[in-house]
């Protein structure tokens, strides 16, 4: 049974870049206001933030101190410093990293599969629907979370009702990046970062692309993968006549994009099961629910627990498995038995409606199971409890 | 029949008889009660050899009844009359008629062509009345107290009360007739109100034969405006156009026979029972003049009243196409294509270049959600609509369609209130309600003034889910034990199905593979057992031993026998155990 370690790690990763680096690195900007004998550190640009994140705009310097971890006063003006940043991409940390867990969640799959539809409404569900229902907050760890997420992704499709753009790609980041959201999950004495990096599409198809998702993708404590059922070509014979279905392309072909990211997460290491939970999910279920009798794990009521339930988990599980086989033969099943030690089936519809020609929302965004592959995900990390039974 | 009966323009007596049926059978297609006027169309439309008598015989053959329809009320009794806003009141409130705020959720039957009597010997008086005064909830209570008043003040006067429940039951039957249902379908409508079903049919059948002698030709629909076109007088006016110069709408002395325009001011808007999509304008057809509705996104710049050029009255909003139809109470009706945003309608009276602006009236506050669906997801239903402008939430209230049925209009309704806030954020409205079918109804709410208002609710009804037969295996160790099965080389299981309620079971299969992975439908040469179908109850659960294998394990599955019919297959939904039991060692 896979554990991640309940206590905090002397090795750090940061949620933003990924990278890993030790406490005692962190860094620390300074305040920018004057001090006692009023000199005062004037904003300079930040290349590290440039490089990593084409962050324009000049902020304070920052310094590292070995030996404080909260606060640290500037050698330059001797103002007292609270921001502390990662050493590597110098973006802010948020509040009491490092001192609580963090769970680093990689988000892959092929293009069009809807990756970043199911993160904004998983997001939304976060902030709305998920905390009573699990008895947590789930609020957005920084600004770039609260802020940039909900103006360019959430409101973009709930309030104007219009499917997101195909997701830039990593490897264009000197165009423009989009850095992990980062969630604080607190249920109780309970705590823990979540970052979520949403790759695009094209990210896994080139070799200089597949190499700088390789660093997200080996830090992550947990991978969740998108996979397109009508990218399948059973799943395109049963989709509804009104999904939008297109002509797959090889290198989207699920299969194709579960071995590339199988072969990343197991570079520079031994030829065995990859330890990492991974939760295969698969999308627009919309398209498909009319072919599924009634009764089905994947058309009933999704279960309401504050935690993952284990028996419908498995009953889901079973029944994605089967349509498996029967969409695609049963060669991802296999792959998936031979090279992952922990990993499981969930069937999601992020919008609840199949979405029209034009890619807008008809109506209001009714997601089904969107929950189901997080919930696991953080049972297994001893977040939320397993439900068992009814 | 091989030969011609209207050869040569001679139709036989034969001919006529099997017209005659034809046309009776033509009639009990969508009715189950006529009165005289269809029989005499029968007879019309038979031949002239055909009497009145026969006809009747015809109908009745079809079990068709021929009745003496009642009057119908051409006007709302003086109660009513004195306050318009009765109706709407009672619509707020979710209800088709005031009757049922009086008895609640309790049970009832009624009847209402000798006067309103309830089966079980209640009555509708002034002390029923008091005592839900005194028990009226607080959701609403205003709109309650008024309905509730209104009553009270009728019952002061002997048949007030059974004139006011006639005219909601038959305005009820008028709505339904214009959106054209077919009589049966506005005869179970009034069932399910309770009415007694003879006289439900009566009444839709009174209702129904009234619409067509509107729409016979000799009663033409008055047209209120056709785009592009001035808009036509409803009688001949041969008098010539006015002076452009003179006042517009004044009283011409040098054409002292033209009466004046007289502005339209009881343009009226309300939503129709089960349809989110349209509301129902109506008008008093004016004296002289013919109407122009027009719509627009702001109130017209004139009060109601206001002689005004025909060409200003152009340039504001637009035509609308609509043909009224006058209705029974003497009042023209239009249908309106619900709009998307706030839209005010205003009444002109127009004649030539000169028109008199009338009461203007707003469409989209007052008006039901719409696009109201459901998608069920076992026994919960999620609900999702569009919201008219300016609502702040909805009452969402369900109710079991058997429930209804059988235990009275009220049986079983539950009520939840969101925000409309708390729909967006949290993906529209769903609750558990159960397997069975079920009425939903959804009010908008919308604030004035500091008070909240509903609206008119939209409706639909949403079918149960099949019956659920559960099923589960159980390992039969035999009469050696485990240890002993397996040297005999026996293995067995139990399948154990049960049922919720009273059903017929569909044949069923059990297989028995070794794929990777349980299968979600059967395939072939995998079949141990068959079951055959039949009834099956909930008491008595049915068991079958299994033959299975020597050699474990192995997925063990049952299914719906997929040779038979679909209709026979899909006639419950087997529910599987959890996927680990369906993998027997």
């Amino acid at each position: 049974m896979f554990h991640l370690p309940l206590l905090p790690r002397t090795r750090l990763t940061c949620p933003y870049c990924y990278r890993v680096f030790p406490e005692w690195r962190i860094e620390f900007r300074c305040s920018g206001r004057p001090g006692l004998d009023g000199t005062r550190c004037e904003p300079e640009p930040d290349e590290r933030l440039e490089r990593f994140f084409s962050t324009a705009g000049v902020r304070p310097h920052t310094f590292r101190d070995s030996r404080h971890r909260y606060k640290s006063v500037c050698p330059v003006s001797g103002t007292e410093a609270f921001e502390r940043v990662c050493p590597s991409c110098h973006t802010t940390l948020p509040l009491h990293f490092g001192r609580i867990r963090s769970q680093l969640i990689a988000l892959v799959g092929a293009r069009d599969s809807g990756k970043t539809v199911f993160m904004t409404v998983l997001m939304h569900e976060f902030e709305n629907r998920l905390g009573s229902r699990l008895g947590a907050s789930i609020p957005g760890a920084d600004d770039e979370t609260r802020s940039t997420f909900k103006r360019d992704y959430e409101q973009r499709l709930y309030a104007g009702r219009s499917l997101p753009d195909p997701t830039f790609t990593v490897a264009a980041e000197r165009q423009g990046y989009r850095p992990p959201m980062v969630f604080k999950f607190k249920r109780r004495t309970r705590q823990t970062l979540l970052s979520f990096f949403d790759t695009a599409g094209e990210d896994l198809t080139t070799r200089d692309s597949v190499d700088l998702n390789g660093r997200y993708l080996r830090a992550a404590d947990a991978v969740i993968l998108i996979l397109d059922p009508l990218q399948t070509v059973g799943g395109q014979r049963l989709a509804a006549s009104e999904a939008q279905v297109k002509d797959p392309r090889p290198e989207d072909d699920p299969y194709h994009v579960l071995q590339r990211i199988t072969e990343m997460l197991k570079a520079g290491h031994r030829d065995r099961p990859v330890p990492k939970p991974l939760a295969v999910v698969f999308t627009k279920l919309d398209a498909l629910w009319h072919d599924f009798p009634e009764g089905s794990a994947l058309n009933r009521k999704e279960p309401s627990d504050a935690g993952s339930n284990e028996r419908d988990g498995r009953d889901v599980h079973s029944h994605v498995q089967a349509l498996l086989h029967d969409w695609d033969g049963g060669q991802i099943d296999q792959y998936l038995q031979d090279n992952y030690r922990h990993f499981r089936y969930f069937g999601v519809s992020a919008l609840g409606a199949i979405p029209t020609p034009d890619k807008r929302v008809s109506k209001v965004i009714q997601p089904y199971r969107v929950a189901d592959p997080i919930l696991w995900l953080l049972s297994k990390a001893h977040m939320v409890p397993v439900i068992r039974g009814h | 029949m091989t030969h011609d009966d209207t050869a040569d323009g001679y139709v036989t007596p034969f001919g006529y008889s099997q017209r005659l049926d034809r046309g009776a059978a033509a009639m009990s297609e969508d009715a189950s009660c006529v009165g005289q006027w269809h029989v005499e169309r029968l007879c019309a439309e038979s031949g002239p050899e055909v009497t009145a008598a026969e006809a009747r015989e015809a109908l009745e053959r079809q079990n068709v009844r021929v009745a003496e329809l009642p009057r119908l009320p051409a006007e709302p009794p003086m109660p009513l009359a004195l306050h318009p806003d009765f109706t709407d009141c009672v619509a707020r409130l979710g209800r088709k008629l005031s009757l049922e705020l009086v008895f609640g959720n309790a049970k009832y039957g009624f009847r209402l062509l000798d006067g309103l009597r309830l089966d079980d010997e209640r009555k509708l008086d002034g002390e029923a009345i008091e005592e839900a005064r005194r028990q009226v909830p607080a959701i609403n209570r205003d709109d309650s107290q008024r309905v509730l008043s209104v009553l009270a003040e009728a019952a002061q006067q002997p048949g007030r009360l059974d004139e006011i429940v006639l005219w909601e039951v038959v305005q009820m039957l008028r709505a339904l007739v214009r959106l054209d249902y077919s009589q049966r379908a506005m005869t179970e409508q009034v069932v399910r109100l309770s009415l007694e079903r003879r006289e439900a049919e009566t009444l839709a059948a009174a209702v129904a034969e009234e619409y067509q002698i509107l729409k016979s030709p000799r009663q033409p629909p008055v047209p209120v405006g056709i785009p592009g076109t001035r808009p036509l007088t409803t009688r001949p006016d041969r008098t010539p156009a006015p002076d452009p110069a003179s006042k517009p709408a004044s009283p011409d002395p040098g054409l002292g026979l033209r009466p004046p325009l007289q502005p339209i001011t009881d343009l009226r808007s309300r939503a129709l029972p089960g349809r989110t999509d349209i509301v129902q304008l109506s008008w008093t057809q004016p004296s002289a003049g013919v109407i122009a509705l027009r719509a627009a996104a702001k109130p017209p710049p004139w009060p109601a009243g206001t002689a005004v050029a025909a060409g200003d009255m152009e340039s504001y909003g637009q035509l609308l196409n609509a043909d009224g139809v006058l209705g029974p109470d003497q009042r023209m009706s239009h249908e309106l294509t619900l709009p998307s945003a706030r839209t005010f309608v205003t009444a002109f009276t127009v004649r030539a270049t000169d028109a008199v602006s009338g009461r203007t009236v707003e469409i989209t506050r007052g008006a039901p959600v719409r696009a109201l669906s459901a998608q069920r997801f076992g026994e919960e239903l999620r609900l999702t609509w569009e919201w008219p402008d300016e609502a702040i939430a909805a009452y969402v209230a369900w109710q079991p369609l058997a429930a209804q049925d059988q235990r009275g209009p009220s049986a079983g309704r539950q009520q939840q209130r969101r925000s409309r806030r708390q729909y967006d954020a949290e993906g529209g409205f769903a609750a558990v309600m159960g397997h069975g079918a079920q009425r939903v109804e959804v009010w908008a709410v919308f604030r004035e003034n500091g008070k909240e208002d509903v609206t008119a609710p939209a409706e639909i009804e949403v079918s149960a889910t099949k019956v659920r037969v559960s099923y589960s295996f159980r390992r039969v160790p035999g009469r050696l034990g485990a240890v002993g099965a397996r040297r005999q080389h026996q293995r067995q299981c139990e399948l154990v199905l049960v049922c919720e309620r009273p059903c017929t079971l569909p044949d069923l299969i059990v297989v028995e593979c070794r794929h990777p992975v349980a299968p979600v439908m059967p395939h072939d040469d995998e079949t141990v057992t068959e079951i055959p179908g039949g009834p099956f109850d909930p008491g008595q659960p049915l068991r079958r031993v299994v033959d299975l294998d020597p050699h474990g394990p192995s997925w063990v599955i049952c299914f719906a026998d997929p040779t038979q019919p679909a209709a026979r297959r899909n006639q419950v939904t087997l529910v599987r155990p959890p996927v680990e039991q369906l993998r027997v060692k």
